[in-house]
């Protein structure tokens, strides 16, 4: 498939030799013949008329001596209309007319050429390479899609901070597809350069009353919420207010931006938002949060941990998956610096309520929390961060004491085919419980799930994966070939690491972005 | 492969950067071409062979080698606008859209068919370097040498630099070029 894309872009930057242009500008200018000075010379273009209106052309510039014009030249017959080239010397006073073509191509000119060249092949490539897969470019760790009945669009990214077996843990998502009919379909693929270990996956109708919303917890419960408000205030840790950002989920995100991680390297510093937000006296508040990653775990996972030790990044990851007081270790310092923490104003400091975990960079996440009751009317929040690690796009409150009445049921696949269209029912048991069986993927597998839904009693029903798993990247070539000779992963050095971490992805976060899109695998699917 | 990848593409880069000499004005025994607009509203493109007291004479531009060209003239007071072509450098836009704007369309489709990055976002993003090189292309085009009645009629002459005979066409070179053009009188453009 790669050389196939390969020779796609050969072609297409052959097409781009043949046809792109420079959009040089052009003067033309009557020379006066007389003025002509003598030992002069030009690498103008030229045309000149002798008296016969014989045209002789200098593509290549003249020169002047002796009361002479002098050059490689071109005259044209003035019978035949045939042309030779031919030196030619020609004595200043036979010529009737003379015109000069001076190119005055200005630097902005050459620059727009420049830019023009530079970025068609790449972004045309892309475009093309996109549009053909558009999971290549947009997927990650394991994805998964849900059929809306013309398209499987992308609903969730599963335990995507597990990278090793001794990290694998529990996830919850939220499938924001609606249930409308009596099946569900799904697909789960992997569309990276990882090998996925699925130990359960499985789906789950939660029947709540109408008119709520149902909603994973960061400790993976479900909470109902029913009349959701916003908040007071929003202002992030340079007291910027930044509540109509984040009061509408319209994608439109807060981010702390990539100049901020450069106080990484004076030590472990955190980006914030202080929220302000309404409660009932001594009543539980619930706190809506929608966000997702940037790429900046995936560059400490890719670039500074494995990326950084070359070779040794298999060892690395084979002491990850076997030795659990390292991977713990990992896990402590992990734990640290990922996710966002949620910290609550209470009695003059700062109290830890739990932190929202890491979402993947692809797909945004809802998750809620559910607050503790305080006797005040209003409480102050803060959600900390390692800086831009995070966009958060959508902060919603309810104060409201809505019943919690969930009823879930676990629903297994009627049927399991992989991406070829081959029936594949077997795997149901290697995802069916907490076990020690595993679905193992590959880049490129991705299998289709469905589903038969049971009916609903005059409620709203809402679709959650609850899912169990780790995987292992691939270890690339270009990480052992160009090894950073200045700095090698050591767990115990973190000032180092995040030091490292912040000049990576000051310096490299748009290439890194594109390496991470370029690393995408294509599906292998019947078409 | 990455490796023979990235050479191949740099070299190819570089190949494309010292590659202007397709877009290159080059000097010609002909007359430029130029785009007229008549009076009566017809348009043409033809080379200006040559611009008389009352007259403008054009050669037609065949499509094909094969085709013939025509000698034709029309009468400087039926000239609405002269355009000459070559001289200001453009021609960019088709390129830009194509290979800029073009992919940028697509990137966003392709983020957008998968409901993953904000499409929208991804698509302004990459229609950066389309909008900087229009920018640039845009801003730093050269003059088009022309001439509209709205102008004296006079200053038609100052195109006289760019036709195949400047200076004027004589009896005896009007007769030799309809022998070459296999035509026995000139006609007018109607």
């Amino acid at each position: 498939m790669l050389i196939k894309y390969f020779l796609l872009y050969i072609l297409l930057l052959i097409l781009l030799l043949i046809f792109n242009k420079c959009y040089p500008t052009y003067q033309a200018a009557r020379v006066n013949v007389d003025s002509l000075k003598t030992g002069t010379y030009s690498d103008i273009q030229a045309k000149l008329y002798k008296s016969d209106n014989t045209i002789i052309l200098f593509p290549d510039g003249f020169s002047v001596d002796n009361k002479f014009i002098r050059g490689n030249g071109i005259i044209t017959d003035n019978n035949t209309y045939q042309q030779r080239w031919q030196v030619i010397d020609l004595p200043l006073d036979s010529i009737t007319a003379m015109t000069t073509y001076e190119e005055t191509t200005s630097g902005a000119r050459y620059f727009g050429s420049f830019l023009l060249g530079l970025t068609g092949p790449p972004l045309t490539f892309l475009g093309i390479y996109c549009i053909a897969c558009p999971k290549c470019c947009f997927g990650s760790c394991p994805i998964v899609y849900a059929y809306n009945g013309k398209d499987y669009n992308l609903e969730a990214e599963l335990f995507s901070e597990c990278i090793s077996k001794q990290l694998e843990n529990n996830d919850i998502d939220l499938l924001r597809e609606k249930i409308t009919s009596d099946t569900l379909k799904l697909k789960i693929t992997n569309e990276a350069l990882e090998t996925h270990y699925i130990n359960k996956f499985e789906v789950a109708i939660a029947a709540h009353p109408k008119g709520t919303e149902l909603y994973p917890t960061i400790d993976n419960k479900l909470l109902l919420v029913s009349e959701k408000v916003t908040p007071i205030t929003v202002v992030d840790k340079s007291e910027n207010d930044i509540t109509d950002l984040l009061i509408n989920d319209d994608n439109k995100f807060y981010r702390s931006g990539v100049k901020k991680i450069s106080e990484l390297k004076k030590g472990p510093i955190f980006d914030w938002v202080d929220i302000k937000i309404p409660a009932s006296k001594n009543l539980p508040t619930k706190l809506v949060l929608k966000y997702r990653n940037t790429l900046l775990s995936t560059t400490l996972l890719y670039n500074v941990v494995l990326g950084s030790q070359g070779a040794a990044g298999l060892d690395w990851t084979k002491k990850m998956n076997e030795d659990a007081v390292y991977a713990s270790q990992f896990k402590m310092v992990y734990d640290e610096f990922s996710g966002i923490k949620i910290k609550i104003f209470n009695n003059g400091s700062w109290d830890n309520l739990g932190e929202f975990k890491d979402a993947g960079p692809l797909n945004w996440k809802y998750i809620a929390v559910n607050l503790p009751a305080y006797n005040s009317d209003t409480l102050l929040l803060r959600l900390e961060f390692i800086p831009d690690n995070f966009m958060i796009d959508y902060i919603a409150i309810d104060t409201t004491a809505s019943p919690q009445d969930i009823k879930t049921k676990i629903i297994y696949p009627c049927e399991i085919t992989d991406g070829r269209g081959n029936l594949r029912d077997s795997l149901l048991e290697y995802i069916k419980n907490d076990d020690l069986n595993y679905l193992k993927t590959e880049p490129g597998d991705s299998y289709y799930l469905n589903y038969n839904v049971p009916g609903k009693n005059n409620c709203e029903e809402t679709a959650l994966i609850y899912s169990k798993g780790y995987y292992n990247e691939w270890i690339r070539g270009s990480w052992i070939n160009n090894k950073d000779a200045r700095y090698t992963f050591n767990l115990y050095d973190i000032q180092g690491t995040l030091s490292y971490l912040a000049d990576s992805w000051i310096e490299n976060s748009e290439i890194l972005e594109r390496e991470f899109f370029h690393s995408r695998f294509s599906l292998k699917e019947e078409k | 492969m990455k490796k023979l990848f990235l050479t191949f593409l740099s070299f190819i880069l570089l190949l494309l950067l010292s590659n202007c000499s397709p877009g290159k004005y080059t000097v010609s025994a002909n007359g430029d071409e130029a785009d007229v607009e008549l009076k009566n509203g017809k348009e043409f493109s033809g080379e200006i062979v040559s611009i008389s007291d009352t007259c403008v004479f054009f050669a037609s531009l065949p499509a094909a080698q094969r085709e013939l060209s025509v000698l034709f003239y029309s009468l400087k007071q039926d000239i609405k606008s002269i355009k000459v072509q070559g001289y200001n450098g453009s021609g960019w836009e088709p390129w830009v859209l194509l290979f800029q704007v073009l992919p940028a369309g697509l990137l966003a489709g392709a983020a957008a068919s998968v409901k993953g990055p904000d499409a929208v976002s991804v698509g302004l993003i990459s229609a950066i370097p389309a909008l900087v090189t229009s920018i640039l292309l845009g801003t730093s085009e050269g003059d088009t040498p022309q001439w509209n009645d709205g102008q004296p009629l006079e200053e038609l002459e100052s195109l006289k630099i760019y036709s195949r005979y400047p200076t004027a066409l004589s009896e005896d070179e009007l007769n030799r070029l309809l022998k070459r053009y296999n035509q026995k009188a000139i006609r007018k453009y109607l």
